[in-house]
């Protein structure tokens, strides 16, 4: 924490509020939440269900709109954006990996991993071009013609992770990546994901359940009830990390 | 490694989207999910092949209504006459005196006002007579026919009923004398008693014979004379010595029941038969024997006065004019005989009899061979190919009550021939009725109540003359009706009906697209949600349904359209015929084509664009958390 000075913030939310009306009834999902993101950080959100997690994600990510308070990205308040702009901000700045990979399943894998471009107006050949490096870069060189029901799981979530990636955003927001895995493909997503946290210093915010993600964290933000319960260090971490693995076997 | 210039983040507008990369977008989406397209467009299909299918209904020329004669006036599809319905107005009597009309002509057609009279009814009167005319040439044409058969027919029936026939009506009614006799032949009703009367009367019976049959005592001197060669009298008197101390023993056995002895030197009758029965081969090379073996047994059969064949008659010297003659002169047959031999052999004689007689079904190609004229014959089947041959049995009946009724009829309006064409011709012109007048005047109530706008002037064509009245109101005022058109109105019903189906296809268009388009929509919320995080506005993302949706629309409805034509021209190709289908503007199937798939791109637009925008317009959130 002692540098937190000379880090810049990538995301930061100050008093985030979310409410649901359901049935009559007023659900505060997210009860003021404040959250500040550094660039390059390897962020793990945890917390049971039902706790905000996702809410908080999707508040984040621009998918939806907060009750009160304000996200800024990259010093920018979304509330302040229009449509266009938004788009814009999805678009380029940050990157989606979901649990259920949401690839378009008409398309192959390569124009999966080419449509952020598309929307972003990359012209054809570069689109591909770069598809084509990301494919690889994620090990998928060769099954770029496959759709997605051609490919296994974690071969999808690979070509969510490329897709992500594709127009170089600053931000990687991943909704529990490796929730619909085996533990083995699961491991290698992770793997992913710190190489890109470490060579393209992208900012990766994860929510998650998998504690082996916990083990590469640079934070961890325990939230529950819509607070954030307590933000730790990975250092704090490592340790809990070791009993509960103890206690799996 | 971020550079501090990615610091400030500058917000920027979206690349707009080039439609070519969307519009290959939706070709993809579409290829890919081909079949989900194909159930989406079946919907789009039938829609628009029923729409289709009422269009090129429309485009037909059906059947055009019957031609009405002049003065008749078809409302809603039926003819009305003069009584209901006058197309003049009232003549005053001077005007029709002064144009030539005879005094007596315009009394019989006097108005009950006594100061004008009816044009229609004397025009109405010579179509009349000119009707009676034509159908009574056309009764006495088909009598010419029919009464061949009305002469013939009752013998037939007689032979149905296996009645005793005179042969000589059999003849006359054209059954072959061959076929007469042969049936007579069956009914062997030539009498043996009249055949040896005959025989006697010709002298040329065989008197020995008639002895042997008879059995009577025969002397060699007669046998002789009976005319058996010398020779042969000569070898019976010398060989057979004791053939008769046979037969005498023969005889005496019996001597005391069977009848006297034979005198000496005679032998008797019966005893020339022994023998032959016995020594079979004895004779065989004296052909008169032979003849005499093969005539005893009929011989035999005249003595007992039994029924001779007529063949057998002539084999026995009987010329075969006699025995047909003796045959024919036996005043009957049975019927039954010559029933089996029509069924037997029906070439020759005229089926039809029979099967009129019998009531069985009777073609109308064998009819008309038969000399049934063909109006009759179709008249009388009806719809189907034959008819009952009870049937032409009473159309003869029925000829001498319709040559009454035209008769009568042409008498009666034979007198408005008295009236001048030109002098009608003239009053007609003066005296028509304009449209308006003519429904203002309308003694029939439908006529008050048509719509002046669904009215149609068809001339004997039953083309439509193009009159458009509720463009052109006046027109109705000042066109008269003239001899040969006729006021034809639509039956309202049939043609709101004809709006109500197209209202209904493309209601069902409507439902069945909405469904199918609700559906493709709802079911890619996720896909949806999916490329707005990835960027995409809320315009690409409608652009994109749209153009998916409208490609289907198209594809669809043109094969919609191609489906309902073809099925609309074969029914009408088959069903009425295929002059109908080429009485088509091939320039308004072209544009029924542009309608069908209009409608079915428009619905389908309609259809999609209101789930698309709700879709789009959804927070990406709740779109990523649909589930179908």
């Amino acid at each position: 924490m002692a540098t937190v000075d000379k880090k810049e913030y990538v995301v930061r939310t100050k008093d985030l509020v979310k409410e649901f009306t359901m049935g009559g009834q007023t659900l505060r999902a997210l009860k003021g939440i404040q959250l500040d993101i550094y660039r390059g950080e390897y962020i793990s959100i945890m917390g049971p269900s039902g706790s905000g997690k996702s809410t908080l994600f999707n508040m984040v990510g621009g998918l939806d709109k907060p009750t009160d308070g304000t996200v800024f990205i990259n010093d920018v308040d979304m509330a302040q954006l229009d449509a266009q702009e938004l788009a814009y901000l999805r678009c380029r700045t940050i990157g989606y990996i979901f649990q259920s990979f949401n690839l378009i399943p008409v398309m192959t894998a390569l124009e999966n991993v080419t449509l952020p471009m598309v929307f972003a107006g990359v012209s054809q050949d570069e689109c591909t071009e770069r598809g084509m490096d990301l494919l690889k870069m994620v090990g998928l060189g060769e099954r770029y013609h496959h759709k997605p029901t051609e490919l296994s799981g974690g071969q999808q979530q690979r070509v969510a992770c490329a897709r992500a990636l594709a127009n170089n955003p600053s931000i990687i927001l991943a909704d529990e990546p490796t929730g619909n895995l085996d533990l083995k493909t699961g491991k290698e997503i992770i793997d992913l994901l710190k190489k890109l946290n470490k060579e393209n210093n992208v900012t990766i915010i994860s929510a998650t359940h998998d504690l082996k993600m916990l083990d590469i964290s640079d934070r961890i933000v325990w939230i529950r009830d819509g607070f954030v319960e307590r933000i730790e260090e990975r250092e704090d971490v490592q340790l809990q990390v070791g009993v509960m693995e103890n206690e799996e076997h | 490694m971020s550079t501090t210039s990615e610091n400030k983040f500058a917000v920027g507008r979206q690349a707009q989207l080039p439609l070519g990369r969307a519009f290959t977008i939706s070709m993809n989406s579409l290829k890919i999910r081909f079949w989900r397209s194909m159930v989406t467009a079946g919907g789009i299909f039938l829609g628009i092949a029923f729409l289709a299918t009422v269009l090129t209904q429309w485009l037909m020329q059906w059947p055009v209504p019957p031609k009405v004669d002049a003065g008749f006036v078809r409302l809603d599809g039926q003819i009305v006459g003069p009584g209901d319905y006058d197309v003049y107005k009232p003549v005053p009597v001077d005007a029709g005196r002064q144009a030539g009309i005879p005094q007596e002509v315009i009394d019989k057609v006097k108005l009950p006002d006594g100061a004008t009279f009816s044009l229609t009814e004397i025009i109405q009167g010579q179509l009349q007579k000119k009707r009676a005319e034509r159908n009574l040439t056309r009764v006495q044409e088909e009598w010419k026919h029919l009464s061949k058969f009305e002469k013939n027919l009752p013998i037939y029936v007689d032979i149905l009923a296996g009645k005793d026939i005179k042969t000589t009506d059999a003849t006359k009614a054209g059954v072959p004398k061959a076929l007469v006799a042969k049936a007579v032949v069956i009914g062997e009703t030539l009498d043996g008693t009249d055949a040896l009367k005959k025989l006697r009367d010709l002298k040329k019976v065989d008197a020995i014979c008639l002895a042997t049959a008879l059995n009577k005592d025969i002397t060699p001197a007669q046998a002789q004379q009976a005319g058996m060669p010398n020779d042969l009298v000569a070898a019976v008197m010398a060989v057979p010595a004791p053939e008769p101390e046979e037969a005498t023993a023969d005889q005496d056995a019996e001597a005391s029941t069977g009848p006297p002895p034979p005198k000496p030197g005679t032998f008797r009758g019966s005893t020339i038969v022994k023998v032959l029965d016995e020594n079979p081969d004895f004779w065989t090379e004296f052909r008169y024997i032979n003849k005499l073996r093969k005539m005893l047994p009929v011989y035999a059969d005249i003595a007992e006065e039994k029924d001779i064949r007529v063949e057998d008659a002539v084999t026995l010297g009987l010329p075969r004019k006699t025995a047909e003659q003796m045959a024919a002169r036996f005043p009957t047959f049975k019927g039954a005989d010559l029933i089996d031999l029509f069924r037997e052999k029906t070439d020759g004689i005229e089926p039809i009899y029979l099967a009129t007689a019998l009531d069985q079904d009777i073609r109308i190609r064998d009819a008309e061979r038969a000399g049934v004229p063909t109006a009759i014959a179709k008249k009388l089947a009806g719809s189907g190919k034959a008819f009952k041959g009870s049937s032409l049995n009473d159309a003869i009946k029925d000829h001498p009550r319709w040559t009454k009724i035209w008769k009568a009829r042409l008498k009666r309006n034979a007198i408005f021939d008295k009236a001048p064409q030109a002098a009608i011709d003239k009053l007609a012109k003066e005296y028509a009725i304009s449209l308006t007048e003519a429904f203002a005047a309308g003694k029939n109530p439908d006529a008050k109540t048509a719509n002046l706008g669904n009215v149609m002037i068809v001339n004997e064509n039953g083309r439509k003359l193009g009159l458009d009245l509720k463009k052109e109101p006046n027109l109705a005022n000042t066109t008269p009706l003239e001899s040969g058109d006729y006021v034809f109105i639509p039956d309202i019903n049939s043609f709101y009906r004809m709006w109500w189906l197209v209202g209904m296809s493309l209601l069902v268009c409507m439902v069945g697209i909405t469904n199918s388009m609700l559906m493709a929509v709802t079911e890619r919320f996720k896909e949806i949600g999916t490329m707005k995080c990835l960027g995409a506005l809320d315009s690409f993302v409608v652009l994109l349904l749209v153009l998916e949706s409208s490609l289907l629309g198209i594809c669809a409805s043109a094969l919609g359209w191609v489906l309902g034509f073809i099925s609309m021209v074969l029914i009408a190709g088959f069903t009425k015929g295929w002059d109908m289908v080429a009485t088509m503007n091939p320039w308004l199937v072209l544009g029924s084509f542009g309608v069908c798939v209009a409608a079915g791109m428009a619905l389908t637009l309609i259809a999609t664009i209101l789930p698309a925008m709700q879709a789009a317009r959804m927070p990406a959130a709740m779109a990523l958390r649909a589930e179908i």
